[in-house]
């Protein structure tokens, strides 16, 4: 393990991030970051916690711009394990820590929370890292006992890709994880992909007619909601369809506590 | 006796029966077969299994069906008109076209109306036509001429939707699950939509059709319409553009039901153009119905794959059997000669001049720092080296493969691209990245290479019983690049994070180059240099003939099976560093006849230095225009090769007689 920077007490790292989740990671910790890929984007996808307006863009996420980053001379590097440029070689630019988030392991807020606290680790923020995490499990279980009022079905996490095909989140994603700390059951029991979602057709949420659909916006076509097979869906005829606003869906710990509160909202539980 | 029980009224309804036994058999897992009826015609809004077999897959069936009529119906359209039993919407370039008008229009308005993408689609598919009808329409609508300039278009307007995609990648999956040829329907629309087209413009193509189906297409049957033969081919082909565009914008990119549907037509038996008319719409819509049957059944199992892709890849299979049926080019003759090209003793100085001009570019390249002024140039030199060289030996190697693979297919306008390696590196680097993971670039590695070795032996495999004629070896990278096309659009449509990490791999990004792989490359390139005089013989002798070759005691096959391994394995290491897209292999061959020296070695030397420099120069732009963002070398090269080739197919006579004289011989 590489030692503290020792100027962290006295300047803010110059950290370049290659990954939107450590990216919103630090800005939890209060560190914003010098360089992010893809920043303009970030303020599209992931929205909150905004970036500041002088972040330097580092290009596509799968592929920075290597000359700017060993231009920008930066004290850390953040990237995530096995994607995009080998951190050996981030390692010749910078002092590179590559973290593991959507693994093997399949559990993202966990990987999530490991991360947090190595990123705090280094940079010296580790009172920071602590107070963030037990804020936010304390808010995770308040919104868990909240969620005992709620009438305890369960739910269908859904992304429009199109008007004809949906992404489900099930075992594997952050907000199955956030799902499962909160109490809340996930309806979906098929297979998922390493990042947690299953691409269907509508036909998949007929198969959960006891499920309340959460749709994260942008959500279908005025054309599909006024459709016939979209009427017929027992969850349309219940009642029990909820949009809820956009959640950065391969995100970090921040991602997971917003799909939280937005769901929170979304439920209507207090 | 095949022939006496497999009438194409059999083959349809065997297709057919299997086809619907297969959609019942996805029916029944939404109802019981008790309830199948009612919900077809009257299903009971209350149950969703019910109204999602009325409103989803009824609808399903009948897109498919009538895709699949029209489909098959403009293609047979296209062979009878073009003369090439290979033509149909997808090989023209329409599909290409017209997704990528599709992508632009996405990226421009939100909230793209079917209307709208249908407009985008017609005006994509007939600028693709166009392009394609008039770069052919010198040489008769050649069939070798025809398909190149489609796969041409094709290639250039899906290297302009890759580079979208690796840019855009998140707000263009509804394009990706277009284009990749999803069937879902969530109600008549597009059905509808479809019949009303077909109900208009099928008659009117068998109107101005007849006339053309003539033997020897006299004037008299073509101005007894008020026409001219030529006008009249000219609004054939027009409509026919209209319908399948149509087709592509409301369904997606469905590839290679055309030609399926027709090739199957005419072996069951369908001879004259209304049978196979006929025949070809009812195979359309029985394969896609099929097709669309297999998804539909592997899908609890598999997921849904989309429709489009598995005819694209069942297609793309056909074609490399239909190869065999294919009638033997009528290029063989021509030679790549460059006898008419002006003298002068400026040709002496060429060689030496592109290889100063390459110095002077790399030279450059290493120093300038116009967007990153706070490196030392010592150290921006360390970091630069690795990919200047790799760009250069990449160059260098697609260069002298395109002269090769130029001089053995006897036709100036073939490109290492053409041979199919390129798709087949890609290919190998996509499937390694899904097996082996992204952990180690070996893997990825590993995978392009066995890709365009296979793909080699494919090429291999149908030349050999031609003895290497040059339309089954291009024909089958087209094959093969029409392959890698679908497997990539699977991919891209999935959602699938990975997507633009593997578009970013399998477009060669030059950053990536390690000293280690620029020196192996140049140590490659180098060797290649040196072995290429040795190939000056059989280079002079084959473009004679077999019979010429034979008496002066060379084997045609072995020689021409010797170049083209070598060729195939220039273009598969080059497909490592810079990606499947660039033109190179064809720029420079041509740059090089047109001011190098005269003799095959002269040429090839030049071809190599034009080759390096203009690789280098490409990484370089690739590098700085839309800093900090990195446009991959292959593409900039793509983006200057593509014009150039439509402007070798369009020099004046006196300029570039071989085009001409292939031209001639071809029609």
């Amino acid at each position: 393990m590489v030692p503290a920077f020792p100027m962290a007490a006295a300047t803010t790292p110059r950290i370049a991030v290659l990954d939107w989740g450590w990216a919103e990671s630090l800005l939890a910790l209060q560190v914003a970051p010098l360089a992010v890929a893809e920043a303009p984007l970030y303020g599209d996808r992931v929205v909150v916690p905004a970036l500041p307006g002088d972040t330097i863009d580092l290009g596509l996420r799968s592929w920075p711009n290597m000359e700017l980053l060993r231009d920008l001379k930066p004290d850390l590097i953040l990237a995530q394990a096995g994607y995009g440029v080998s951190a050996a070689r981030l390692n010749e630019i910078a002092p590179t820590l590559a973290l593991p988030l959507y693994s093997t392991e399949r559990k993202p807020l966990q990987a999530a929370d490991d991360a947090i606290r190595e990123i705090a680790a280094r940079i010296g923020k580790e009172t920071a890292a602590a107070d963030y995490l037990q804020h936010s499990y304390a808010r995770l279980d308040a919104v868990g006992r909240a969620a005992k009022a709620y009438d305890g079905r369960p739910v269908l996490i859904i992304k429009f890709a199109d008007d004809r095909v949906i992404d489900i989140y099930g075992p594997g994603g952050l907000f199955d994880d956030v799902l499962n700390r909160i109490g809340i059951a996930n309806a979906w029991d098929g297979p998922t992909n390493n990042w947690g979602f299953a691409t269907a057709g509508l036909e998949a949420i007929g198969r959960y007619p006891d499920a309340r659909v959460i749709i994260i916006e942008p959500g279908p076509s005025g054309t599909l909601l006024e459709s016939a097979l979209w009427q017929s869906l027992p969850a349309v005829r219940a009642g029990l369809v909820t949009m809820i606003p956009p959640t950065w869906v391969f995100g970090a710990f921040p991602s997971a506590m917003r799909f939280a509160e937005v769901l929170r909202h979304g439920l209507g539980i207090s | 006796m095949t022939r006496r029980w497999l009438t194409p009224a059999r083959a349809c309804i065997l297709i057919v029966a299997t086809a619907i036994s297969l959609q019942m058999l996805a029916m029944l897992g939404h109802v019981p077969m008790t309830r199948l009826a009612q919900a077809l015609w009257q299903p009971d809004t209350r149950a969703f299994g019910e109204v999602y077999i009325h409103f989803s897959l009824l609808p399903r069936m009948l897109v498919a069906l009538l895709a699949g009529a029209a489909l098959a119906f403009t293609g047979a359209i296209f062979q009878q008109v073009l003369k090439n039993p290979l033509a149909e919407p997808s090989t023209l370039g329409i599909m290409s076209g017209a997704q990528l008008a599709i992508t632009l229009l996405t990226l421009s308005i939100a909230g793209v109306s079917g209307f709208q993408r249908e407009l985008a689609g017609l005006a994509g598919g007939l600028a693709a036509v166009a392009f394609v009808a008039g770069l052919a329409k010198r040489t008769g609508f050649a069939p070798m001429t025809l398909l190149l300039c489609g796969m041409v278009i094709s290639f250039t307007a899906g290297s302009a939707s890759v580079i979208l995609s690796l840019f855009h990648h998140e707000y263009l999956r509804s394009v990706f699950i277009w284009g990749s040829g999803s069937l879902i329907q969530n109600d008549y629309g597009n059905a509808l939509a479809l019949s009303a087209r077909m109900i208009v413009l099928m008659p009117l193509l068998l109107i101005f059709v007849r006339p053309l189906a003539i033997a020897g297409l006299d004037d008299a049957s073509a101005r007894s319409l008020g026409l001219s033969p030529a006008s009249l081919r000219l609004l054939v082909l027009l409509i026919a553009t209209v319908l399948s565009a149509a087709v592509v914008a409301r369904v997606g990119v469905i590839a290679f039901v055309g030609l399926g549907a027709s090739n199957i037509a005419r072996l069951a038996g369908a001879r004259t153009l209304r049978q196979r008319l006929l025949w070809a719409s009812l195979f359309g819509a029985a394969l896609l119905l099929l097709a669309d049957g297999l998804v539909l059944v592997s899908a609890p199992v598999v997921g849904e794959v989309p429709t489009g892709t598995v005819t694209a890849i069942t297609g793309a299979l056909l074609m490399l059997v239909f190869l065999k049926t294919m009638p033997a080019s009528p290029i063989r003759e021509t030679s790549a000669g460059e006898a008419s090209h002006p003298g002068g003793s400026s040709r002496r100085f060429a060689l030496p001049l592109c290889v100063f001009a390459a110095a002077v570019a790399a030279g450059f390249s290493l120093t300038e720092h116009f967007h990153v002024g706070g490196i030392d140039p010592s150290i921006l030199f360390s970091v630069r080296w690795p990919r200047v060289l790799t760009s250069a030996a990449a160059g260098m190697m697609l260069a002298l493969a395109g002269s090769i693979t130029q001089a053995i297919t006897r036709n100036p306008i073939a490109s290492p691209e053409g041979l199919g390696v390129s798709g087949g590196a890609g290919l190998g680097i996509i499937l390694a990245f899904f097996l082996g993971g992204m952990a180690s670039p070996i893997t990825p590695l590993l995978g392009g290479i066995a890709g365009s070795v296979l793909s080699f032996c494919l090429i291999i495999l149908v030349a050999r019983r031609r003895n290497y004629a040059p339309a089954p070896v291009l024909l089958t990278g087209i094959a093969i690049g029409a392959l890698t096309t679908a497997v990539i659009s699977l991919i891209v449509a999935s959602g699938d994070p990975r997507a633009s990490y593997i578009l970013a791999w399998t477009m060669g990004p030059t950053f990536r180059a390690t000293g280690l792989v620029a020196i192996i490359a140049a140590a490659i390139a180098g060797l290649a240099l040196v072995i290429v005089p040795l190939f000056r013989r059989w280079l002079e002798v084959l473009p004679l003939g077999d019979g010429i070759a034979k008496s002066l005691g060379i084997r045609p096959g072995l020689a021409r099976g010797t170049l083209l391994l070598f060729a195939a394995t220039m273009t598969g290491i080059a497909t490592m560093v810079v990606g499947p897209l660039s033109f190179v292999g064809l720029m420079a061959p041509h740059i090089a006849r047109a001011i190098g020296p005269r003799g095959h070695v002269g040429t090839l030397l030049t071809s190599a230095a034009v080759g390096t420099a203009l690789m280098i120069g490409a990484d370089w732009l690739g590098r700085t225009v839309d800093f900090p963002y990195e446009i991959p070398a292959g593409v900039i090269a793509a983006f200057i090769g593509g014009p150039y080739f439509l402007w070798v197919i369009c020099l004046p006579r006196r300029r570039e007689p071989t085009v001409k004289a292939l031209v001639k011989r071809a029609s």
